[in-house]
């Protein structure tokens, strides 16, 4: 026999859950399951006509009649690979430098580097278009200037466009990871780098043998944050390049949004719910198995100490 | 002093949070831009008006739109008051927006290159004026029906007021100082100008052609489109005559736009340009030649990028050795009543005394803002200022309205698998892939996907038997 208090203790919980579960179950479940369904059916949206069911003919487009498709999971894996290389050991650097003791103005400086994670995507794209434009954008300026180059790049050319979306992202990224880092940093006993003091281990010796080893657990949590957001940003990119030119820039959940909305008003892709939910479960099962993948390598940050 | 401090950094951190907005990074999506509109408020609506909401993405015609509204709301005898809200950014996903949640404006004003007609049309957002339309209105527009533009299975939905279509915009001064003396006529000459003038001005960052390429399918609608039509050739790829889609007729097309965006002729970045940042560099006098939509650019370097360059319009080049057939006019400037509409009887009232009468449309063609179509005003109206000595950007006898595509009709009706055609010509133009391969692949696609649509009962066979380019209508 459960007791009055029981009872109320566990409804109180519940009740304090219930709007999390509420959003949850509408907004994450039950979209899940409306992809799942539609997966099989060729479908253009409301008011498009009845859902016509066609059994695996989606998935036989996607991997049989789509290069535009796993080009876009190679640009991700690109755009990915290329932002975690680059925006970790500069927040880790960042974090490094800002955890200092005696450093002054170490509030603004972290204020400083964070700001960029809470500007919106679209405009911070829209900025570094406008600095990386090939005819007359600041960074060719520069760079003429310092004569450095003497004709100006097509930064946004299919060649170059990636490696600017890279640079954009690494730039909107650093100060968000650089405070995971400082907590983690943080975390770190001071009594250890006395210790290693007192041994006459040098900077190195403490980056290599107690930091990063230490940072383990935080590390692990990181990475796979950095993998995940990686292969789901596209915002930016839409605003940038829209995927393109030539669908050089175009990732994986790009590609799957432009057949619920357009990307632009002069997009001409028809709206295919169907097709772009197959797309979508492809996408998220492709960063399923990286991040499982990831995972099952990174077992021995855990067992650091 | 720390504290202050703090406080005026944590000010400073929310003024820049909310400066630059906030936008979902996980999804992409960003909110649309808030409507604005000026003018009469709806506070201003007395008690037993009639409130009708009309929204619009136009906002370079607002000038001459919000007072002719206000006019019409104070002086109109049918107690009708109209609330113009202008959706600049993303219109297209306010609407899909407001149709998926049922709500959404009376009237939606539609212009442009857009697919708002055909793609919510099928779904019924839209109401059929053709029962509201008396017979000498019927009489009177019938040249105005566009399948798949305007009407579906010969009713109207709207009535435009305008009509627009591809030129060339050229700058003249530029021209002069290559020692070119016109406007190129075929598009090897196009080609060569183009050449001319990069070779000869590159030095001073002066360049040929450029086209707004950051998305294809805009800038090549609006301007391969048109050149293959007026060469004899078929509609975005869709041959009349045969009843299947044909891309064959456009290969010399795509050699030429290749020569030109792989030689180092074209503006550099066209890859990554947009119309409005072309628009500026041509306006401050750095590009020789693009091609844009009739209706739109004059009235851009009049109020827009004003522009003391000495540019002219001319039409546009065709194959060299083509007869000269005629380029589909792109129906602009309408309004659609809504289901939502409770008074729809009033709000197409309100169309046919305000937007479709004869002094609104003379005023809107006669201040630059866009090319009456109706047959019987086009004798009555004066040349545009900004348009004198530019009358080529005029609509002329080789500007018809043609028959819709099967994807215009429907496009759920021709789903292609792949590229469309537009990244594809956009992929052979910058030098990807062998053109007559891409061209036939492409025409499999889309005749596949075509005859699909057929078989799904989603899509109906098209044919036109001896269907003649120069002469579309029939």
């Amino acid at each position: 026999m459960i007791s009055k208090n029981k009872i109320k203790q566990k409804g109180q919980i519940y009740l304090m859950l219930s709007p999390n579960l509420i959003l949850f179950f509408t907004l994450s479940v039950y979209p899940i399951i409306w992809v799942i369904r539609f997966m099989f059916y060729q479908y253009g949206g409301p008011g498009t006509g009845e859902p016509i069911f066609i059994g695996l003919d989606n998935f036989r487009r996607i991997f049989t009649k789509d290069p535009i498709f796993w080009k876009s999971v190679i640009n991700t894996l690109v755009y990915a690979g290329g932002k975690i290389l680059l925006v970790l050991p500069l927040a880790f650097f960042a974090a490094m430098m800002l955890t200092k003791k005696n450093l002054k103005g170490v509030g603004a400086f972290r204020a400083i580097l964070f700001m960029p994670t809470i500007l919106s995507s679209a405009v911070m794209a829209l900025v570094f278009y406008l600095l990386f434009n090939a005819y007359n954008g600041e960074i060719n300026k520069y760079l003429m200037t310092l004569n450095i180059i003497d004709q100006p790049i097509n930064w946004l050319s299919a060649k170059n466009a990636m490696k600017v979306i890279v640079i954009t992202s690494v730039w909107g990224g650093i100060g968000n990871y650089m405070i995971y880092f400082i907590a983690g940093l943080q975390g770190i006993s001071n009594e250890v780098y006395e210790s290693a003091d007192i041994e006459g281990a040098n900077f190195t010796q403490k980056l290599f043998c107690i930091t990063i080893p230490m940072l383990g657990p935080v590390l692990k949590m990181i990475m796979m944050i950095a993998i995940v957001t990686a292969f789901q940003d596209m915002s930016s990119i839409m605003v940038m390049t829209e995927g393109g030119p030539i669908n050089s820039t175009m990732v994986m959940f790009l590609y799957a949004y432009q057949f619920f909305f357009p990307i632009s008003p002069g997009s001409l892709v028809s709206t295919q719910f169907g097709y772009g939910a197959s797309v979508s479960f492809v996408s998220a099962c492709i960063v399923g198995i990286i991040t499982i993948a990831f995972l099952r390598f990174s077992r021995k940050l855990d067992e650091i100490y | 002093m720390k504290k202050v401090l703090s406080i005026i950094l944590v000010l400073l951190l929310l003024t820049g949070f909310t400066a630059c907005g906030q936008s979902d990074k996980a999804s992409g999506n960003t909110t649309p831009s808030q409507s604005t509109s000026s003018g009469t408020s709806p506070s201003d609506a007395g008690e037993n008006q009639t409130n009708l909401v009309i929204w619009t993405r136009d906002r370079a015609d607002a000038v001459f739109m919000q007072p002719a509204i206000d006019e019409y709301n104070k002086t109109n005898a049918d107690g009708i008051y109209l609330d113009y809200q202008m959706y600049t950014d993303n219109y297209e996903q306010a609407l899909d927006m407001a149709y998926a949640t049922n709500s959404g404006p009376d009237l939606v004003a539609i212009s442009g290159y857009t697919d708002i007609f055909v793609k919510y049309v099928h779904q019924g957002q839209y109401v059929c004026i053709d029962d509201y339309m008396t017979a000498e209105q019927k009489e009177r527009y019938s040249g105005l029906l566009a399948e798949g533009s305007n009407a579906i299975d010969g009713k109207f939905y709207y009535l435009p007021m305008c009509g627009s279509t591809g030129r060339l915009f050229y700058n003249v001064d530029i021209f002069e100082r290559c020692g070119i003396s016109e406007p190129p006529k075929t598009i090897s000459e196009m080609t060569a100008a183009a050449k001319k003038i990069t070779d000869t001005l590159k030095g001073e960052g002066i360049y040929g052609f450029a086209m707004n390429l950051k998305s294809p399918a805009s800038a090549l609608g609006r301007s391969l489109d048109f050149m293959v039509q007026r060469s004899g050739g078929p509609k975005q790829g869709f041959d009349f005559s045969t009843g299947t889609y044909d891309f064959e007729f456009y290969a010399p097309f795509i050699e030429e736009f290749r020569e030109i965006f792989t030689t180092d002729i074209a503006f550099p970045g066209c890859e990554s340009l947009d119309i409005d940042p072309l628009r500026t560099q041509f306006a401050d006098g750095k590009i020789g030649m693009y091609i844009s939509w009739s209706h739109a650019d004059p009235g851009v370097y009049a109020n827009q990028f004003p522009t003391d360059e000495n540019w002219n319009i001319a039409q546009l080049p065709i194959l060299d050795g083509a007869q000269e057939a005629s380029q589909s006019i792109q129906p602009y400037k309408g309004f659609m009543i809504t289901k939502r509409c409770e008074a729809p009887e009033l709000a197409w009232k309100a169309c046919v005394d305000l937007f479709y009468s004869d002094d609104f449309v003379k005023g809107y063609h006669e201040a630059g803002l866009g090319c009456t179509i109706v047959d019987d005003l086009k004798s009555k109206v004066e040349v545009p200022e900004i348009l004198i000595g530019k009358e080529e950007g005029l609509l002329g006898d080789k500007d018809k309205f043609w028959p819709a595509t099967p994807h215009e009709l429907n496009d759920q009706a021709v789903i292609v698998e792949g590229n469309d055609q537009y990244q594809t010509f956009m992929e052979l133009i910058f030098g990807k892939g062998d053109i007559d391969k891409s061209l036939q692949d492409l025409t499999n696609r889309y005749n596949s996907a075509y005859q699909k649509g057929i078989d799904s009962n989603i899509g109906n066979k098209i044919q036109i038997p001896n269907f003649d380019p120069a002469n579309p209508q029939g």
